[in-house]
């Protein structure tokens, strides 16, 4: 986006948010939100028009306040009969204690993404009917929402070994957005080009699937149906009030995550058949993609069955797992296999002719059925259910490029640190304890030895860390002031929940 | 199996019989390894079919109140928006 179009759009957001009653500190933050979006995702002129018409007619206050009852444990709700969003005051005063003030935002940026969901008349267009169950489609958008916001708030590496697109979400429903990427996989299209999509309601990302994937729209509304019935599901019996556990979670789990797997490999399996291939030159093209997202989607569903480790046995869910879901993948991979083998030997045969309806048969799931000596004279071997790598190829580097991109968050964490200390003094949040408040400065500044938040990098926040009454010390007067709160400190760390890790924190984590 | 019936979900019961719900909208199960329909919608069966299609409502999220019934909202008064340039 130039600078010319991205100050255009500046004032453009701010005359339109005018009329949305929130703390003044939250404009500028709104505004980014609305910025990292367009830019972010590459929205069109009309798509922004449409951002703004579901964020006038949807949101009318954003407020710092207790959440309603029912939703105590979720970090922010968006309530589209009052068109309100609200965030719980206890995330800010983490936000003050950790100096986190990223996820902050991101809790921030998915709430708003809610408000954006939504059409003039109040209907969220991520939302639809699920012809299986009879029930609206309400849990793959909160997948969406929130992959989306984090990767408008959190950088990622794009050469880190675990590839970037593959990655676990930092804060909300950071066990089950697997789910994005194993559809990505299936459909073979990157996380940003999903999302784009995605985020603009069911119906554009149906377009945009079926366009990929030379199929009807009603079969990939059929598809998103059946993912969703068990994504619900699994959604359900995890962040449920109460959450199953033991026996019955186990097989909840088994029977959703097979479910969903055998799902992605049959659609696979759909879109090898219907991929349209003219020439050898695009056959081999399609070959390497074909394995590339084939293990991809392999990948995704590891993660996810991965990620449950904090519920449940994950060794014995893979083999559960894998039990029912073999002999579909090997099915998958077969087909891609014999495609794979036609292709490399693709000069071998009489005929272009007889090549591209051996590839046919191979997308089929046909080749075993040819003549075995000819398809030997051309040197290809009829393997049964090989695994791959991800190869190197051309489209896991255009995957990697997508993420490389590092976001300047000293602006972000400048406003909402400005925002979390004036709530603090102004509005009903309650006053930290002393004790507290020593503890959290001493955390802070062992994170700023530690080169978390070097000064270089978040320059204004650890100023504005410093202007909230924390004592400004020389490595001498720190060491000795360590000494003499070590037991506070252990005292702390042993006698109050707070501060949990990411993986204890998931029980509350729901958005 | 016609080609074109296509898995939705699969249910596992307490006594750890595996029931199959197939876009056609039959109820599978294994019978000696293979998937046998299941025929008889006896009162038996149909608690089945109940309690499965009860495992799939929507759980709560952070998304309060939406209209997601079809209905739409009362009539509000549409807020303005000017078409951004290109």
């Amino acid at each position: 986006m130039d600078k010319q179009y991205k100050d255009y759009l500046i004032g453009y957001y701010y005359r339109h948010i005018e009329g949305i009653s929130m703390p003044e500190q939250m404009k500028p933050l709104l505004v980014e939100v609305l910025l990292r979006r367009a830019n972010e995702f590459d929205l069109s002129s009309q798509d922004i028009y449409q951002d703004m018409i579901s964020l006038c007619n949807n949101l009318k206050k954003i407020e710092i306040s207790k959440m309603p009852k029912g939703y105590e444990s979720a970090a922010g709700v968006y309530m589209g009969q009052e068109n309100t969003i609200r965030i719980a005051p206890k995330y800010l005063r983490q936000a003050l204690n950790t100096g986190d003030y990223e996820t902050l935002y991101e809790i921030f940026t998915h709430e708003v993404y809610h408000a954006l969901c939504a059409d003039e008349n109040g209907q969220d267009r991520l939302v639809s009917y699920n012809k299986y169950c009879n029930q609206y489609n309400a849990t793959l958008r909160e997948a969406i929402v929130e992959k989306a916001a984090d990767r408008c708030v959190f950088s990622r590496n794009p050469n880190e070994k675990t590839a970037p697109y593959l990655h676990q979400n930092k804060f909300g429903y950071s066990d089950i957005t697997f789910i994005t990427d194993a559809i990505e996989a299936t459909y073979g299209v990157t996380e940003k080009a999903f999302l784009k999509h995605a985020i603009m309601g069911r119906d554009r990302l149906v377009e945009f699937l079926a366009s990929v994937s030379n199929e009807e729209k009603a079969e990939t509304y059929d598809f998103l149906d059946r993912i969703e019935m068990n994504y619900t599901r699994l959604h359900g019996a995890l962040y449920g009030k109460p959450a199953q556990t033991g026996k019955v979670l186990e097989q909840t789990l088994t029977d959703t995550m097979s479910s969903m797997y055998i799902i992605c490999e049959d659609q696979m399996q759909k879109r090898i058949i219907n991929q349209p291939i003219e020439d050898f030159n695009e056959a081999d093209r399609c070959a390497l993609d074909f394995k590339y997202d084939h293990n991809k989607l392999v990948t995704a569903m590891e993660h996810g069955i991965n990620g449950f480790g904090y519920r449940t046995d994950t060794k014995k869910l893979r083999e559960n797992v894998e039990g029912r879901v073999a002999s579909f993948r090997d099915a998958t991979i077969s087909r891609i296999c014999d495609f794979s083998e036609v292709t490399r030997n693709k000069e071998n045969f009489e005929s272009k002719e007889e090549a591209i309806m051996l590839m046919r048969w191979a997308r089929h799931g046909n080749l075993w059925n040819y003549d075995r000596e000819s398809l030997e004279q051309a040197g290809v071997q009829v393997e049964f259910a090989k695994m791959f790598s991800i190869p190197d190829t051309a489209k896991d580097s255009v995957e990697r490029m997508d993420f490389n991109r590092t976001w300047d968050n000293q602006y972000i964490i400048y406003n909402t640190y400005e925002l979390a200390r004036d709530q603090m003094e102004t509005s009903k949040m309650k006053i930290l304890e002393f004790k507290d408040r020593l503890v959290d400065g001493i955390k802070n500044l062992f994170t700023k030895q530690k080169g978390l938040n070097p000064p270089s990098e978040h320059k204004n926040y650890i100023n504005l860390q410093n202007q909230s009454g924390f004592m400004e010390l020389t490595p001498e007067e720190l060491e000795r002031f360590n000494i003499g709160v070590q037991s506070v400190l252990k005292e702390h760390s042993t006698s109050q929940k707070g501060y949990k890790n990411p993986s204890q924190e998931r029980d509350d984590n729901i958005i | 199996m016609n080609e074109k019936i296509k898995l939705v979900t699969q249910v596992t019961l307490e006594n750890g019989t595996v029931y199959y719900l197939y876009s056609d909208g039959n109820l599978y199960t294994q019978e000696n390894g293979k998937l046998a329909k299941v025929q008889n919608l006896t009162d038996g069966n149909k608690k089945i079919i109940e309690k499965i299609m009860s495992l799939y409502k929507p759980a709560k999220t952070d998304v309060i109140d939406r209209d997601i019934t079809g209905k739409t909202k009362k009539t509000e008064e549409k807020v303005d928006v000017e078409i951004p340039e290109m």
